[in-house]
């Protein structure tokens, strides 16, 4: 039986650490990527959310929760709310992973702009509530749409650095589960 | 997804706590991250660098020009060190020695445009405070909020929660500079707003007693809509090396004894004694 060799667990979980962090730091360097002046796509969650998509049993929640918490602290965020509404949009898509296997790429496209529009909308929702200063909207908008259509990009890239591809019915995980 | 939620709530209720916790974790994350993205930084400080070479010779043409003006202005200000520095000998005028500067270099921005602050490498072990105003060398880019051990974190005032009261030269208007996240923040509460053109200069005022008056803001600049904006003088686009202006406002004299007697205890006031009625 000729079998794609997967990735082991372990090893996407380093990488993606690491990836994260690389990320973070990255954005903070001033004058390098110049992201205090541009609206750059959210890499950190489109990373979490093709992850979550495409590997369901390979990322903990805890790691998500963990990184993005790291994220608000570093991003001068309030801290905590937007690593809880990425964590909650994670854990919605992992729920949703059975029916993405069987749809085809556009659908689990969709199913990621769902998930981001709905973790932008309630934050500004509850910063509006908690009467925290929220972005003019057309930074929003332009943030949305960056991340949106970057999604194609992180899910190309992370299939050739770590072969994470969507699993087609009747394949099998790492652990030899018939998924 | 628990603990998430209880720092959000904490954080809403108890926010200097979580303030200095986050000033933490960057005086921890941003000298780590800094030395590990330096191979990377250094790719894209190559590109840049062939991307500037490209535009070399149109740029050195327009330096010499630029250089000519200067040379003119150097003339103009050498004349005028000199005058001053003949006033200054008649006037045995003292500089305010309580404003002196600690240079600092940008370690970390904010990594968003929705929040506009900078990370600088000098922090509370530096003796620095909050609210002290930074300037680029030329003009003002924020003032510190939030302090940990090693970095202290300079809100800039293109930020949307900053507003400094400014003066404008020379109609000497009163007037907030209020940040909205753009790099030309417009001005509002302008009384007439028919005594200013755009090129005036925009100064500190000193109200509020948080910055020191008369540093340098900007030059005012109108908009195509027609709203007022400042053209900043620093150079935001490129910001790498911070002055942070040590300065302590002049305290507030709120009574005589107060001025005088810092530390007592005022006496209580009490009543004449009053000659009892009841006899």
């Amino acid at each position: 039986m000729i079998e794609h060799q997967m990735t082991s667990r372990w090893a996407i979980r380093t990488v993606t650490l690491a990836l994260s962090l690389a990320i973070l730091g990255l954005q903070i360097q001033p004058n390098l990527v110049g992201s205090s002046q541009k609206v750059l796509p959210d890499l950190l969650f489109i990373l979490f959310g093709a992850l979550c998509l495409r590997r369901p049993d390979v990322i903990p929640l805890a790691m998500i929760g963990g990184v993005m918490l790291l994220a608000d602290f570093v991003l001068m965020r309030p801290p905590g709310l937007y690593a809880l509404l990425s964590t909650i949009a994670a854990a919605w898509l992992l729920l949703r992973h059975e029916a993405v296997r069987e749809g085809n790429f556009l659908f689990e496209w969709l199913q990621f702009t769902i998930a981001f529009a709905v973790v932008l909308f309630f934050q500004r929702l509850i910063s509006l509530g908690l009467l925290l200063p929220v972005p003019p909207w057309m930074m929003e908008l332009r943030l949305f749409l960056w991340t949106v259509f970057s999604y194609p990009i992180v899910c190309l890239t992370l299939y050739l650095l770590l072969r994470v591809r969507r699993l087609v019915p009747g394949e099998r995980d790492t652990m030899g589960q018939l998924r | 997804m628990v603990v998430l939620l209880l720092t959000v709530v904490v954080w809403r209720i108890d926010s200097p706590r979580i303030e200095r916790i986050r000033m933490q974790v960057l005086d921890w994350f941003a000298p780590a991250s800094a030395s590990l993205t330096a191979p990377l930084r250094g790719i894209v400080t190559i590109v840049q660098d062939f991307q500037s070479y490209e535009s070399l010779q149109q740029q050195n043409r327009q330096l010499r020009r630029e250089l000519r003006q200067m040379k003119i202005w150097k003339e103009a200000a050498v004349q005028l060190e000199q005058e001053n520095a003949r006033l200054r000998d008649l006037n045995k005028l003292r500089v305010d020695p309580k404003l002196i500067a600690i240079t600092g270099d940008v370690l970390a921005d904010s990594g968003s445009p929705f929040r506009q602050s900078l990370l600088v490498n000098v922090g509370a072990r530096d003796g620095l405070r909050d609210g002290w105003a930074a300037l680029d060398g030329v003009g003002l880019v924020g003032r510190i909020a939030g302090l940990g051990q090693e970095t202290a974190r300079v809100l800039l005032i293109t930020d949307s929660s900053s507003q400094i009261p400014a003066v404008i030269q020379p109609s000497g208007q009163r007037a907030l500079i209020v940040g909205d996240n753009s790099l030309a923040p417009p001005i509002e509460f302008l009384e007439n707003p028919d005594l200013v053109r755009p090129g005036d200069r925009i100064v500190t005022s000193g109200d509020g007693t948080v910055f020191p008056p008369d540093l340098l803001i900007g030059e005012l600049a109108q908009d195509p809509s027609g709203r007022l904006r400042v053209r900043l003088a620093a150079d935001f686009q490129a910001l790498e090396f911070l002055r942070i202006l040590r300065y302590q406002p002049a305290r507030d004299a709120p009574g005589a004894s107060g001025l005088i007697l810092p530390d007592v205890p005022q006496p209580k006031f009490t009543a004449p004694i009053m000659p009892e009625l009841t006899q």
